[in-house]
């Protein structure tokens, strides 16, 4: 949360990309966590009612509330009643490592490895 | 052609206009010389309109911006791109924010929270709308991008003469 002259703000910058091979509700994600770990958004943080960005961003709101739910599934939001879906005090550490492990996936799928293996791995490493 | 959709969306929220309405309505209950239930009214609605305008959202795509206002961002103003004729990105005073300076003008509506950054909204009915936003240069770059290409020339506010033919 960013204070300026006794004013509490926040913002978020959107894109998405129907043509983009990632589904869109992964793409939703993925905005969330870069502002995360570049530190556009901070715990504690408001992100906007699912049915608004849906309608700016010409989607489904089921498509923005599935993103909202698998990033509460990560830890990295959180939904309590009555209030807006808010960023969780330790999110940016939790988008950075889940991000991190997202990528030694795939490079580990790139490279023949199954999720198994790649888990044996970092326990041999560790 | 691309098909990227790009969004902003930001909320401003202001203290000071809560404590402002906060410490306007004990002073009306004070004041008011009248029995108890008739001072408290108009102070819980002092009060409440404090808490109300001291929060703006606004989320930008490039057919729709939404605008909304108070805790619950109630009620809701969708303005389609098509009723909008131009935005820009403006730092406003505070004395123009405030009251002091303001270049009247009845077709103005403010949903400014503090001086800085705002979103200036000029729609086709020829109202404005200004918006307490933190980067509203990235707004303006959606819905400029957005819009028809406006026509080039000096600004004299007559029509042009394409306009002109019939």
């Amino acid at each position: 949360m960013k204070i300026m002259v006794l004013v509490i703000y926040s913002f978020m910058r959107w894109s998405v990309n129907p043509r983009n091979p990632l589904a869109l509700h992964e793409q939703i994600a993925v905005n969330v966590r870069q502002a995360l770990t570049e530190g556009d958004l901070a715990p504690g943080e408001r992100l906007p009612p699912a049915s608004e960005l849906a309608a700016v961003l010409e989607i489904n709101p089921n498509t923005v509330l599935r993103a909202y739910r698998n990033l509460r599934e990560e830890g990295v939001l959180e939904f309590r009643r009555g209030r807006a879906v808010r960023v969780c005090d330790d999110a940016a550490v939790r988008a950075s490592v889940i991000q991190a492990a997202r990528q030694l996936l795939a490079a580990g799928r790139a490279c023949g490895y199954s999720p198994s293996a790649l888990a044996a791995l970092l326990e041999e490493l560790a | 052609m691309s098909t990227a959709r790009y969004a902003y969306s930001s909320t401003v929220v202001s203290p000071g206009h809560v404590i402002a309405g906060a410490a306007a309505a004990t002073l009306l209950a004070l004041v008011i010389p009248a029995p108890l239930v008739a001072r408290l009214l108009p102070a819980a609605a002092v009060f409440l309109t404090g808490i109300y305008v001291a929060t703006v959202r606004i989320a930008v795509g490039a057919k729709l911006i939404v605008l909304g206002q108070g805790p619950f961002g109630r009620p809701r103003w969708g303005i389609p791109l098509p009723d909008v004729a131009d935005a820009q990105a403006v730092s406003l005073s505070a004395a123009q924010v405030f009251g002091l300076g303001v270049p009247f003008h009845w077709r103005t509506t403010r949903m400014t929270v503090r001086p800085g950054p705002t979103l200036v909204l000029h729609l086709t009915t020829g109202d404005y709308v200004r918006i307490s936003t933190p980067d509203p240069r990235a707004a303006v770059a959606i819905i400029r991008s957005a819009l028809p290409p406006r026509p080039s020339g000096p600004a004299t506010g007559r029509p042009t003469a394409t306009e002109e033919r019939p």
